[in-house]
């Protein structure tokens, strides 16, 4: 379960978000939406407390993240896979390197064991076999499907996805939110998939938050989101723009 | 007075994270291969760099002061025991803490800034992997170790081309340039030490701001800048603030 | 006009362009699709100098420009304007200004004259009202459109777009691709789209081309799209995850 309450995060005079309230119910996949600049990579940071709100609470199941210091939150970051917008991949490991650090840095786990789980999980993204390669060889597509064995090699409870499809043409975009589902439900894990693209999103999220500068200005499930009163609401969930 | 913050802000983030790469030095899991890559990059990048100025300016140094004492005393054959102690305790460490501030620090705050804003430090800290432990501790532990082995490399090439010009200018024999009487224990202590405080405090400063790059390449582009004069102005006054310590205990008869 | 004559690049050992022609009817809106790495931008980047062919000819407007020194290109790049994917404004300046500084640099105005000039292109894009607003200050929508006014400030001939509604959220994607539409009717400019994005493809289109393994694999208008039975073309323009599509 992941529960924001009364969010508020300011950089210098710009407010980035104000009062962000939301509930994902464990096992389930929320899609946060809205413009560029909303918001929505901060409201993913502040879950893993990789930045701190001046005001509000954020419960991780029942660890209260805005509570706990650097060394107690490494607890919680072990249950997270993050998805990160930028690929993130570390540009001084190969790509076995790179999936497999969240276990190494984690500890006792042994090195075959590791190794059998790396195989597993880049067979699973239909990238078998490129261990060796370094992360600067590979097309944007497959670093995405890279990141997302990294993410989720360690078999985390929570998926954070920041915009895990940017810059994909529509058959990888495809393949890559199909994958999510599937990772989704083999750990029966609690999602959030911060993306654009709605048309992808509606069959795999139960539930959509709508973020507008800051705000929440929807929360709910499609179908009421595409009745709802607020144009913005409408046009963003049926991509359709009535001037 | 918003200057005056800026500095302070600086300072005190600088501080914290020297602290931090202390604390890691001394508590976290040591790995030997990347310091090793590291001690190989720095060694790398600034040995030729430091070869060649450090090599002209004992050639300088030596032909400027040889020039004067000519003009003044008609001998030059106290030019080599007159100009080491200066080569080893000033000259040396630090014109070797400005070229490594220059050319490792400004690849430190590089590598760092880019991995910032390419969100591989968000990655690093949610496989628990804490980035002053995994990225400066490394590159801190090579330039404490490398910056005194160039110091000794630069000095030794500054002496040898001061010796040359002495002798192809003044026509000074090596075997009388080569007087080791002025020179003291305290002169190497202080040179050392300087040299030392020069390798800790480089990759410090340069990874503090890496780490404060925002935005895209821009960002890096600024952090760079802001490593290399802050790395700069923090040997010159540092050069400084030893060279005074070292002077108290030499009148303190120490 | 402009005629790709069997166009040839390579990377290395990976060969991008394999023999790709294409001709570009002047007042037109033509897309240039394919997956991801197909080689779309290579192949746009050519028109003007950015990247040189291994073989094949370029004809712009009839005159060979294959050979082209990086000198003769100047002229080119300013009748054929080009809007990058991270088009980025000046973040120090105003809207306005970001306009006015090609027209400033490229014309030799005084600075008034310029923002005039400005002010009529930003007026084009519908954003002459936040004239004075800093880039930051806005969204990505609206600076995308502000990059489209400065690449038109030139009054070029053709404009080059590489994936203009990539990363941009459905409504302001729309409005891009709205744009661009309203610009080649207006002005008359003849467009290249690079995109993968659907949506544009088949909403402001009059003429497609896709790439595939280095070569064209279709060109043709959105309903020959939509009738066409080869299944590669089928699997992209349906966005199936499944199909004989190579990734």
């Amino acid at each position: 379960m992941i529960r924001c309450e009364g969010l508020t995060l300011r950089y210098g005079r710009t407010t980035v978000l104000d009062d962000v309230g939301f509930e994902v119910p464990t096992g389930k996949t929320l899609g946060l939406i809205g413009a560029g600049g909303a918001g929505k990579t901060c409201v993913l940071k502040l879950i893993c407390g990789l930045i701190r709100p001046q005001a509000g609470r954020i419960l991780v199941d029942d660890d209260e993240i805005t509570a706990l210091d650097e060394t107690a939150l490494m607890a919680v970051r072990g249950r997270i896979g993050m998805i990160f917008q930028n690929y993130a991949l570390f540009d001084f490991l190969n790509v076995g390197d790179n999936i497999a650090f969240p276990l190494v840095q984690q500890g006792g786990v042994p090195a075959d064991e590791i190794r059998a789980r790396v195989t597993r999980r880049l067979a699973q993204v239909s990238l078998p076999g490129i261990e060796a390669r370094m992360p600067s060889d590979l097309s944007g597509g497959m670093k995405k499907r890279v990141c997302l064995a990294r993410a989720i090699v360690h078999d985390p409870p929570i998926m954070l996805c920041d915009d895990p499809t940017a810059g994909l043409d529509p058959v990888t975009t495809n393949r890559i939110f199909l994958l999510l589902k599937h990772l989704q439900a083999e750990n029966a894990a609690t999602a959030i998939i911060v993306s654009h693209e709605v048309g992808y999103l509606r069959p795999i999220c139960d539930e959509f938050v709508m973020l507008d500068h800051g705000r929440v200005i929807f929360r709910g499930t499609a179908e009421a989101g595409l009745a709802h009163a607020d144009p913005r609401v409408r046009q963003f969930l049926s991509g359709e723009v009535v001037d | 007075m918003g200057l005056l913050r800026f500095v302070l802000e600086e300072l005190r983030g600088i501080a914290r994270t020297f602290g931090l790469t202390l604390y890691y030095v001394f508590r976290g899991r040591w790995r030997w291969a990347p310091v090793l890559e590291q001690m190989f990059q720095v060694g790398n990048r600034s040995v030729f760099f430091i070869l060649v100025t450090m090599g002209f300016l004992g050639a300088i140094l030596n032909f400027q002061t040889g020039f004067q004492a000519m003009r003044l005393f008609g001998d030059t054959s106290l030019l080599g025991a007159a100009t080491l102690p200066l080569l080893v305790r000033q000259l040396g460490p630090t014109l070797c803490g400005l070229m490594v501030a220059i050319r490792v620090g400004t690849g430190i705050a590089a590598e760092i800034g880019s991995m910032v804003v390419t969100e591989q430090v968000d990655a690093l800290r949610m496989c628990n992997a804490q980035p002053v432990d995994y990225l400066i501790k490394p590159r801190f532990i090579a330039c404490t170790i490398m910056v005194p082995v160039l110091w000794v490399i630069g000095t030794t090439i500054a002496f040898l081309c001061g010796m040359y010009v002495t002798w192809a200018s003044f026509h000074t024999i090596p075997a009388t340039y080569m007087n080791f009487d002025l020179i003291r224990l305290p002169d190497v202590v202080e040179g050392a030490s300087k040299a030392l405080v020069f390798g800790m405090v480089i990759p410090v400063i340069a990874g503090h701001s890496g780490f404060a790059a925002r935005g895209g390449s821009e960002g890096v582009g600024s952090a760079t800048t802001q490593a290399v004069v802050n790395a700069s102005l923090a040997v010159i006054a540092l050069d400084f603030l030893l060279g005074g310590i070292a002077f108290l205990f030499k009148t303190a008869g120490l | 006009m402009i005629e790709f004559i069997d166009i040839h690049k390579a990377f290395g050992a990976n060969k991008v362009l394999d023999g790709v022609s294409i001709t570009v009817q002047t007042g037109q809106i033509l897309f240039i699709i394919g997956k991801s790495g197909a080689g779309k931008s290579v192949l746009v980047k050519h028109l003007v100098g950015l990247i040189r062919q291994d073989a094949g000819r370029i004809l712009f407007e009839g005159t060979d420009i294959t050979n082209y020194r990086e000198k003769d290109f100047y002229e080119m790049r300013k009748r054929c304007a080009m809007v990058f994917q991270h088009s980025t404004l000046f973040d120090s300046m105003t809207l306005i200004e970001n306009v006015a500084l090609p027209i400033r640099k490229h014309r030799g105005v005084s600075r008034a004259e310029a923002l005039e000039q400005a002010h009529a292109k930003l007026a084009l894009v519908h954003m002459d009202h936040l004239a004075d607003r800093a880039p930051g200050e806005i969204g990505d929508g609206l600076r995308k459109r502000v990059a489209i006014a400065r690449a038109l400030t030139l009054d070029p001939e053709y404009v080059v777009f590489d994936e203009p509604t990539t990363g941009l959220d459905p409504v302001s994607a729309v409005r891009v691709d709205r744009l661009i539409r309203e610009m080649s009717d207006r002005t008359g400019v003849t467009s290249i789209v690079v995109s993968h994005d659907l949506r544009s493809i088949f909403g402001i289109a009059d003429r497609i081309v896709m790439l595939y393994q280095g070569k064209v694999l279709l060109d043709g208008s959105p309903s020959e799209y939509r009738r066409c039975e080869n299944p590669v073309v089928r699997q992209f323009v349906n966005g199936l995850p499944e199909g004989p599509m190579e990734l």
